[in-house]
């Protein structure tokens, strides 16, 4: 009995060791989880891929249906291109005559998103770029529907991305049609809030997010999302409005990190 | 080599779990893979393999803390000790219902959730507000593990045989 007592102590206190090393050095517990990602990068490419492909087949109809609501959409956005290519070369003329600096096009590396939280907890996406390539910590990260977040851990192959929707992340927006300020910050839900809203700012539902470009992180102009719900902060000094991101994450299968 | 297998299950659901699963989200939960066949290895190998079924609670939590935002250790330990406790104490566990290994499946997933919460909360310099974390998180995530692990039990049972009385 007491034998088995003693191996049972002793199998948990083996147990109870990985818990103080990332006590006492946290730092080796992030480097050994970036190079086990690294290690995993193929079979997890391998199983994203396939997963994708068999995602196809599944959805067909579905997809079908989207494949046909896109094109009507398309078609009415060639139709509002035109109209603002005219605007913006109005625009253009006026920057030239009042001497405003232009905003250069950023340099960006593609990378391909190979995994996701294996947890249900938190919002980050694995892609298959790392330090080798260029990539490095706090860099923002694009997808053609709007913004996704920023590095927040790199490997040498591969890095994770902190993506809006979540709890720690934090972007500073405006509002694109009053100009108003406010955070992003990512929700439990997976959702964003514009935060720090006053009472009496003019904000509408359906209202276009973008990144104000404060804090040198993101780029501005870059889209967020619409705002679908304002509701008042318990104590009734401000406001927040729930923001519904304009990326799918769900769908996201490339990305664009923008190097600065 | 029935061990062998049951880590390359593990490595392969773990994967699976990055990639594949993404798909078969509810309202942005998924279930935990690697925490069913955690339980099941346990049970299977029994009592007298109490030794592997933690190495196997660990070695799928370490997976899932490489693969989550998770500090590393966190889920090796509490998937360990689910696998110590429930390989020690399988004798004692009616194995043959769907319901048992559902219950068993449940407490597991909300002892790992509550573990994780509480030991990140302490070691993490951000805050998380546990009745949020609570309702959309820790219950959804445990109650649809619970509801799945049949169908995972079902399919490891063709490749191991049912786990032993």
């Amino acid at each position: 009995m007491n034998r088995v007592i003693k191996r049972r102590l002793w199998e948990i206190s083996l147990l109870l060791l990985p818990l103080l090393v990332i006590l006492i050095f946290p730092q080796v517990g992030s480097w050994a989880k970036r190079e086990a990602t690294d290690v995993l990068r193929f079979p997890l490419k391998t199983f994203s891929k396939l997963s994708s492909l068999s995602k196809g087949v599944l959805q067909y109809r579905r997809i079908l249906r989207e494949n046909r609501e896109l094109r009507e959409k398309t078609e009415s956005l060639n139709n509002q291109i035109i109209s603002l290519r005219e605007a913006s070369l109005e625009n253009e003329r006026l920057r030239g005559l009042l001497s405003f600096k232009q905003q250069f096009p950023y340099a960006s590396i593609a990378a391909e998103v190979i995994g996701r939280d294996a947890s249900s907890w938190m919002g980050f996406i694995i892609i298959d770029r790392g330090s080798r390539h260029g990539i490095k910590l706090n860099m923002p990260v694009i997808s053609t529907s709007g913004l996704v977040g920023r590095v927040y851990e790199v490997g040498q192959r591969t890095a994770r991305v902190l993506l809006i929707t979540h709890p720690d992340s934090r972007v500073t927006a405006i509002l694109q049609r009053s100009r108003e300020e406010g955070v992003i910050a990512g929700t439990v839900s997976g959702n964003c809030r514009m935060l720090y809203l006053s009472k009496s700012c003019d904000v509408n539902i359906q209202d276009t997010v973008i990144s104000s470009g404060l804090g040198g992180i993101y780029p501005k102009g870059s889209l967020i999302g619409k705002v679908v719900e304002l509701k008042e902060e318990r104590g009734g000094l401000g406001r927040y409005a729930e923001v519904e991101p304009a990326t799918n994450f769900y769908r996201l299968e490339e990305v664009l990190i923008i190097v600065k | 080599m029935k061990k062998v297998l049951a880590i390359l299950i593990i490595l392969i659901l773990g994967i699976l779990q990055s990639t594949a699963l993404n798909y078969v989200k509810i309202f942005r939960i998924k279930p935990n893979l690697l925490l069913i066949s955690v339980i099941f290895f346990s049970l299977h190998f029994g009592e007298a393999k109490a030794n592997f079924s933690s190495l196997a609670g660990f070695l799928s939590g370490l997976l899932e803390d490489i693969l989550s935002n998770s500090l590393i250790g966190i889920n090796a330990l509490s998937f360990g000790l689910c696998g110590l406790i429930v390989g020690v104490q399988s004798s004692k566990i009616y194995k043959d219902s769907l319901f048992v290994h559902s219950l068993l499946t449940l407490i597991a997933a909300l002892f790992t959730s509550l573990f994780w919460y509480c030991l990140f909360s302490l070691i993490s310099e951000s805050v998380r507000p546990f009745v949020e974390y609570s309702k959309h998180i820790i219950l959804p995530a445990s109650l649809y593990t619970a509801l799945v692990s049949p169908v995972i039990f079902f399919v490891l049972s063709k490749v191991f045989g049912k786990p032993h009385a």
